[in-house]
C-alpha cells in the first residue's frame, strides 16, 4: 500500500509526546503543580499570616510533629478551619467537573458538551433556590440542591429513553427541555422572592467557596474517589463508545450498559459540586479540551489529565475570587473570564484538529 | 462456517427480512449485493446482534450467536463500517488497538500482546506508517483501511464490510478491494455488502443476489451474475460484456450511444 500518499499533521500542542513513558512523566508533573499550587495558594489571603505559622500548623494537624507548637488560635482557626478545606474543596469540585466533562463527552460524541447538559445545574439552582425563599421552613440549600439536580437529570434520562435505548439526540433534546423548564421555575422564585432572598439566589448561581467547611470536604471526597476510579477503570470503553453505538457493540461494548455506568457516576460527582458551591462554569467544557491538547484524546489519559488541570484551575481562580478585592468574588465570574479567551483562541487556531475537523 | 437460517425481521409492522437463507464457506469472500431498501443492512444488523428481535438464527461455526453476549459476539464477527469521521483524532494505531476490546481483562485492560497484535494487523495490509496519524486527518481510503486492520486485530472467523468502498474514488475502491481478496486468500470468511456488481462479480468467489422480495439469486458470480437477474434488479437498464474474458457490467444506454458513435464514424 505505498501509494497511498499521507501527511503528518500535529494535533497535540506538545506533538512529540507519545510514548507511553513521556505521558505518565506529564502525569506526574501536572501532580507536582497541583501540589505546588495548593501549598502556595494557602499562604495567601486577606489576613497576612507568615510561612511559618502556616506550615507549622499544616504540620501539626498532618503530620504526628510540632504536636505541642503553639500557634495563635487565630490563625490556626484561619488555616485549618477556613483556608485548607477550601483549598482542597476547590481541587475536589474542579477535579470532579473536569472529569465528568471528559465522561460527558466521550459519551455524548460531541466536544462541546459540558456537564450540566441534562439539566443538574438548573435542577440544582430550582432546589437551592426553593430552599432560600422558604428558609422558614428550615431546608437546607445544600440538600434541596442535590436532591433536585437529581431529579432534573434522572428526568431527562427517561424522557429521552425508548425502547431500553437512550439515543444521544434524544438526550441532548430533553436536556435543554428540562433545563429550561427548571429554569423557568426559577425565574417565579426570583420573581416572588424579597430583595434578599433574591440577592442570595443570584449569588448561589455565580458559585462560589465562601461557606467550605470540612463536612463538604467529607461529602465529595469518597464520592470523587470511588467515581473516578470506575469511570477511569471503564476509559477504553469510553473511547470505544465514543466511536458509536453499533460499532461499540460490534467492539464487544455494550453500550447501554457503558453509558449508563458513565452518566450516573459523572452526574453524581457534578451534582455533589454543584450542591455544594454553586454553578462553576467552563471548567467541564474546558479541562478535556486541554487535556486532549496535551496527551491526545485517548480517554486513559485525558480523565486524569483534565482532573488534575480542572483541579489546578479551580485553585487559582479561587485563590483570585479570594484575594482581588477586599470582597468575595462569586467564582463562575472569573472563571468565564479566564476561559472564555482561552476557548476563543482554540476555535481560532486548532478549530479543525481539536473538534474533530468535520 | 457462516450460516443464516430463515431469518426474518420487521420494523413494526413493515416486513423488511422474510425467510433469508445462506451458507458462506470458511475462507470464501462472499459479496452480497441488491439496490437500495433491498435490506443488506438491515440483515447485518441481525447477523451481528445490534438488534435482536429477528425470529431464524445465525450460526458461525455452529455456534448459535444470539445466545452470545456482546463480547463473545465480537470475539467471533468484527464489523468494519462505513468510513465515517468520529468526533475526536483518535490516532490511527488506537483506532486499531480497539479491535482488542473484545478481549479486555483485569485491571489493566489492555496488554503489550494486544499493542502487538494490533500493529503487526497494520503491517499485514501495509499501512504501518499511518500508525502515528489522527484518524481524522487521514483521507477516505485511508480511514477504510484502518478500519479493516482494526477487524483483523479482532482475530473473529469472519468479517462483516458494509459497502467498504462507496465513499471512495476509484483508485481506492480497488486498493480496499485487492486488500479484502488477499485477506480471504489467507482463510478468512468474509460477508460484504456492495452496491457495484462489477466489484462482486470482479472479487467475490461466491454471491448472493437480493431484492425486496429477497434472495434472487446464489451461486458462484460467473454465473448467478446473468443478464435475467440483472434484468430483474435494474429494469433491463444494464447488460454484461466481456473483455479479456473478464466479465463488465455495463449501463445500456452507455452501450447504446457507443454504437451510434461508432456507426456515425463508419
Amino acid at each position: 500500500m505505498s501509494k497511498m500518499n499521507y501527511h503528518v499533521c500535529n494535533t497535540s500542542l506538545l506533538s512529540g509526546i507519545r510514548t507511553k513513558s513521556q505521558k505518565k512523566a506529564i502525569l506526574w508533573a501536572l501532580s507536582f503543580i497541583l501540589l505546588a499550587i495548593s501549598f502556595f495558594s494557602i499562604t495567601l489571603g486577606t489576613y497576612q499570616i507568615s510561612f511559618i505559622d502556616i506550615y507549622v500548623t499544616l504540620g501539626k494537624h498532618l503530620t504526628p510533629f510540632f504536636a505541642d507548637a503553639s500557634i495563635n488560635k487565630l490563625y490556626e482557626t484561619i488555616i485549618w478551619k477556613l483556608r485548607f478545606p477550601r483549598i482542597i474543596l476547590a481541587v475536589a469540585v474542579g477535579m470532579s467537573l473536569a472529569i465528568a466533562g471528559a465522561v460527558y463527552q466521550s459519551v455524548f460524541r460531541n466536544p462541546l458538551v459540558e456537564p450540566y447538559i441534562l439539566g443538574v445545574s438548573s435542577g440544582a439552582a430550582f432546589g437551592a433556590a426553593l430552599a432560600i425563599v422558604f428558609s422558614g421552613m428550615f431546608l437546607e440549600v445544600q440538600g434541596m440542591a442535590f436532591l433536585f439536580g437529581g431529579i432534573a437529570v434522572l428526568a431527562s434520562y427517561f424522557l429521552a429513553s425508548q425502547r431500553g435505548e437512550t439515543p444521544v439526540i434524544m438526550l441532548v433534546l430533553s436536556g435543554v427541555i428540562i433545563s429550561s423548564l427548571f429554569m423557568a421555575f426559577v425565574s417565579i422564585l426570583k420573581y416572588t422572592a424579597d430583595t434578599n432572598a433574591l440577592r442570595e439566589i443570584v449569588f448561589w448561581m455565580m458559585g462560589g467557596f465562601y461557606y467550605a467547611t470540612w463536612a463538604d470536604v467529607l461529602y465529595i471526597i469518597p464520592v470523587l474517589i470511588l467515581s473516578f476510579g470506575i469511570l477511569w477503570y471503564n476509559s477504553w470503553k469510553l473511547n470505544v463508545l465514543s466511536m458509536g453505538d453499533e460499532e461499540a457493540r460490534s467492539l464487544g461494548v455494550n453500550p447501554e450498559r457503558t453509558k449508563i455506568i458513565a452518566v450516573t457516576l459523572a452526574t453524581l460527582i457534578t451534582a455533589f459540586s454543584v450542591s455544594l458551591v454553586g454553578i462553576v462554569a467552563w471548567i467541564g467544557l474546558m479541562m478535556p479540551h486541554a487535556a486532549r491538547m496535551l496527551l491526545g484524546p485517548d480517554n486513559r489519559y485525558v480523565i486524569p489529565t483534565a482532573a488534575l488541570m480542572g483541579g489546578t484551575y479551580l485553585i487559582i481562580c479561587d485563590t483570585l475570587a479570594r484575594t482581588l478585592t477586599t470582597h468575595e468574588i462569586p467564582i463562575g465570574i472569573i472563571t468565564s473570564i479566564l476561559g472564555a479567551p482561552y476557548l476563543c483562541y482554540l476555535i481560532k487556531t486548532r478549530g479543525k484538529t481539536i473538534f474533530g475537523g468535520a | 462456517m457462516l450460516q443464516i437460517s430463515k431469518l426474518s425481521f420487521s420494523y413494526g409492522t413493515v416486513p423488511v427480512l422474510q425467510d433469508i437463507s445462506f451458507h458462506v464457506e470458511k475462507g470464501a469472500l462472499c459479496g452480497l449485493f441488491g439496490p437500495n431498501g433491498s435490506g443488506k443492512t438491515t440483515l447485518f444488523k441481525c447477523a451481528l446482534q445490534f438488534m435482536r428481535n429477528y425470529s431464524g438464527s445465525v450460526h458461525v461455526n455452529g455456534c448459535d450467536v444470539s445466545r452470545c453476549k456482546v463480547d463473545e459476539v465480537a470475539q467471533m464477527i468484527s464489523y468494519v463500517p462505513q468510513e465515517h469521521r468520529p468526533p475526536f483524532p483518535y490516532l490511527a494505531s488506537e483506532v486499531v488497538l480497539m479491535g482488542r476490546s473484545p478481549y479486555l481483562g483485569g485491571i489493566f485492560g489492555l496488554s503489550k500482546e494486544d499493542e502487538k497484535i494490533a500493529s503487526d494487523a497494520m503491517d499485514l495490509i501495509g499501512i504501518s506508517e499511518l500508525a502515528d496519524i489522527p484518524y481524522t486527518m487521514l483521507s477516505g481510503g485511508q480511514r477504510q483501511m484502518v478500519l479493516i486492520a482494526r477487524a483483523l486485530t479482532q482475530k473473529t472467523q469472519a468479517i462483516f464490510l458494509d459497502e467498504p468502498t462507496a465513499a471512495l474514488d476509484y483508485h481506492n475502491q480497488h486498493l480496499v478491494w485487492k486488500v479484502i481478496r488477499d485477506i480471504a486468500d489467507d482463510g478468512m470468511t468474509i460477508l460484504a455488502c456492495t452496491h457495484n456488481p462489477n466489484h462482486v462479480s470482479w472479487y467475490c468467489d461466491h454471491a448472493i443476489i437480493m431484492n425486496k422480495n429477497g434472495i434472487i439469486g446464489c451461486g458462484e458470480p460467473k454465473t448467478v451474475m446473468s443478464q435475467d437477474i440483472l434484468n430483474q434488479l435494474y429494469c433491463g437498464s444494464c447488460a454484461i460484456r466481456k473483455l479479456d474474458g473478464i466479465p463488465l457490467i455495463l449501463p445500456q444506454d452507455v452501450i447504446c450511444r457507443s454504437e451510434v458513435l461508432t456507426g456515425d464514424s463508419m
